[in-house]
């Protein structure tokens, strides 16, 4: 499923983004947001949750793991 | 959107794969000759690219003076090999291990946990000696960081889809930009290819296709990328299964067992006692698999890892290890399912099958210096056959490459690869996003990956094994027909293209090992003992050059050197 951000804590660095091994993510550059480009390409390794700086970033399991 | 190929680049020393080996290889190329010009290119970051993105919880494959030998490490490899695997490379990994488990600790790159006598914590899952060592550290931005320091050129997002070779010498790689979608030749005057094994091969049971226990984001390109450079390859009908925690194909196997877990059935039974009373969860993968299989078809399922008899001091060592260094995410599986390890069963699936030299002997035929049949072009880690080596042969085997192309570089000079190859590669990668209309990349994915299990799984037959290879004609048509709306879409069909490339391989090194060897690790129905004749030799898959199509042969495994 990839990256689920917090909204409140998010600051827009795009570290996430830069980092995912799958280029899962990408970054709204208006909203200045994360969001997942290509969802089901993630491998569930938790690089985002690790290198965001503000613990804005979760990773989601997908549908059918939950 | 359009693919734009700009200037060329160029390197004394083309590194391809900056997860595990690829780090390592271009790090000791400097330090071995700082004047080197050497390019590290991943196609996601060498921050975070590969297996061990998130660090790893043991360095698996260290011979440890005083804990364990050399011939032990040799003799394991030996058993789980069955005979097929070079001893001489176990030998260099079993030799060459424990210097770079200092080297890291020195650098600061990893920690080796110590016990109350200050010890290293080394465990057994080999049938032979103990050569696992707990480790802790979160390996890849130190080794980022090293690399920078060192002066090595770094290309992210930077996918390498084909190695060019003129006259049997490496002459340089494609490499394509998954973002910004530029194209570029760049030219080498050696090469070692880093870029792990075949983790999206047989579909796993989550039903996503990137769920896979190995790395999904190497796709096997690798191992395509040495075959049309004219390289060997050998033990491509190996079939890697691990099993897996259910769901969630995370690892969990080798940390379970070294810590004295069991496997067990749903009657409660220890039931590798019936299959290999010798070594029982330490068996073979391939013996393993056909008991797990056995049991299941048998009607003794669900199987389950059992921790219940550990001491809570072990179980907070395993979760700490998985938890907090190779998969943190895992945490939050078994909150999530509502799974204690130390008091509930554990509930699993087997994995695969997949493709790995580290998991298992898939991989690149190199010698003892990692060299590839084709002149100047190197193989190390997972993409390469060094039996079962896991972190330990990537690193030893990345330091071993990069040694020996800087010692040779002096004398080694550019081959000018061959023009039309390139606006080939260029064009390869340019019609996807020309189509109006076609299948989506993931269907296409779909449809080749679902036919690897049935059709791949031990035992295998000859029938099963034949209708592969005509889906495999069909596959390479229906690429024609498959259509990219962006650049990582194009990605895709290069991954999907070297899938293809790998289920042929498998299918024919299937069909030419006219036997049964590593218990279910290749088992045929028609063959389904091992033949004297196929003992202590490879069946190696390889381009022939001059018709364009794919042989196998039978080829010895090197005799041991001493
Ligand atoms: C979940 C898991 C658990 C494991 N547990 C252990 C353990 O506990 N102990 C242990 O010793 N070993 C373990 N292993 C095995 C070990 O991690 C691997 O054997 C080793 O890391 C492989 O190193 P590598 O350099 O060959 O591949 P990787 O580290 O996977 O790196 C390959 C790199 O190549 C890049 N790449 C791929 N294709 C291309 C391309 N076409 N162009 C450019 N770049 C490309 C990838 O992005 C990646 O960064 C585990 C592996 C996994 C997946
Ligand atoms: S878990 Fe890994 S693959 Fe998935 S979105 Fe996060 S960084 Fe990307
Ligand atoms: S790393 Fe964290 S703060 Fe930065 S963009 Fe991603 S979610 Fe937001």
């Amino acid at each position: 499923m990839g990256i689920k951000v917090d909204k409140e804590k998010c600051v827009g660095c795009g570290r996430c983004a830069d980092e995912c091994p799958g280029d899962v993510i990408r970054m709204d550059r208006r909203r200045k947001l994360p969001y997942n480009k290509y969802k089901n390409d993630c491998w569930y390794c938790g690089v985002c949750e690790q290198e965001c700086p503000t613990g804005a970033a979760k990773m989601e399991f997908p549908c059918l793991i939950v | 959107m359009r693919i734009v190929r700009k200037e060329d680049l160029a390197a004394d020393l083309l590194v391809i794969g900056g997860g595990t080996a690829g780090p390592m290889a271009a790090l000791k190329a400097k330090m071995k000759n700082p004047a080197l010009d050497v390019l590290l290119v991943d196609k996601a970051t060498v921050r975070r690219g590969g297996s061990i993105c998130r660090g790893m919880d043991a360095f698996n494959n260290v011979t440890v003076p005083g804990v364990a030998t050399v011939q032990q490490y040799i003799d394991s490899i030996d058993l789980m090999s069955d005979g097929i695997a070079d001893p001489n490379i176990s030998k260099v990994v079993a030799e060459k291990s424990f210097a770079i488990l200092r080297e890291l600790e020195e650098w600061g790159v990893a920690t080796f946990p110590r016990d109350a006598d200050g010890n290293y914590m080394v465990q057994k899952f080999h049938p032979k000696g103990a050569f696992l060592a707990e480790m802790r550290g979160d390996i890849k931005p130190a080794m980022a960081k090293l690399l920078a320091e060192r002066g090595v050129r770094v290309l992210n997002r930077t996918m390498a889809t084909r190695l060019f070779a003129a006259g049997g010498r490496v002459a340089g790689a494609a490499l394509f930009n998954i973002r910004s979608g530029v194209f570029q030749l760049c030219r080498a005057k050696a090469v070692i290819l880093c870029t792990g094994g075949q983790g999206r091969f047989g579909l796993p049971d989550s039903g996503y296709l990137f769920g896979t226990f190995d790395c999904p984001f190497n796709a096997g390109e690798g191992y395509a990328m040495v075959y049309h450079a004219g390289g060997e390859l050998a033990n491509m009908e190996y079939n890697d299964v691990s099993p897996m925690l259910k769901d969630y194909e995370g690892p969990g196997h080798s940390t379970f067992i070294r810590h004295g877990g069991y496997l067990v059935n749903s009657l409660g039974e220890r039931f590798m006692a019936k299959y290999s009373p010798e070594f029982l969860e330490r068996a073979p993968s391939g013996i393993r698999e056909r008991a797990m299989r056995t049991e299941l078809r048998e009607g003794r399922g669900p199987i389950y890892y059992d921790l219940r008899h550990l001491s809570p001091e072990t179980v907070e060592l395993i979760k700490e290890g998985i938890f907090a260094a190779e998969r943190p995410t895992e945490k939050d599986f078994f909150a999530l399912k509502g799974i204690d390890i130390g008091k509930d069963l554990i509930e699993l699936t087997l994995s695969g099958p997949n493709m790995c030299g580290g998991h298992g002997p898939t991989g690149a035929l190199v010698g003892v210096n990692a060299e590839t049949r084709v002149e100047n072009l190197y193989a190390a880690g997972d993409v390469a056959s060094t039996g079962w080596g896991f972190v330990g042969a990537a690193w030893v085997f990345g330091t071993v490459a990069a040694e020996d192309a800087a010692g040779r570089m002096p004398a080694l000079a550019f081959a000018a690869p061959d023009n039309r190859e390139v606006a080939q590669e260029l064009a390869r990668l340019r019609a996807p996003l020309g189509r109006e209309d076609g299948f989506d990349p993931e269907e296409m994915e779909y449809k080749v990956r679902r036919i690897i299990k049935p059709h791949l799984t031990s035992p295998k037959s000859e029938a099963r094994l034949q209708a592969a290879l005509r889906a495999v004609e069909g596959f390479r048509a229906d690429m024609d027909k498959v259509r990219a709306r962006d650049y990582h879409e194009v990605m895709k069909c290069v991954e999907v293209a070297a899938i293809i490339d790998t289920l042929e391989m498998a299918v024919r090194a299937s069909l030419a090992r006219k036997e049964s060897r590593w218990g279910y690790g290749h088992y045929r129905i028609e063959h389904p003992e091992k033949d004297a004749a196929w003992a202590k030799k490879y069946a190696v898959v390889a381009k022939d050059m001059a018709t364009g199509g794919m042989v196998t042969y039978a080829k010895p495994v090197p005799e041991y050197r001493g």
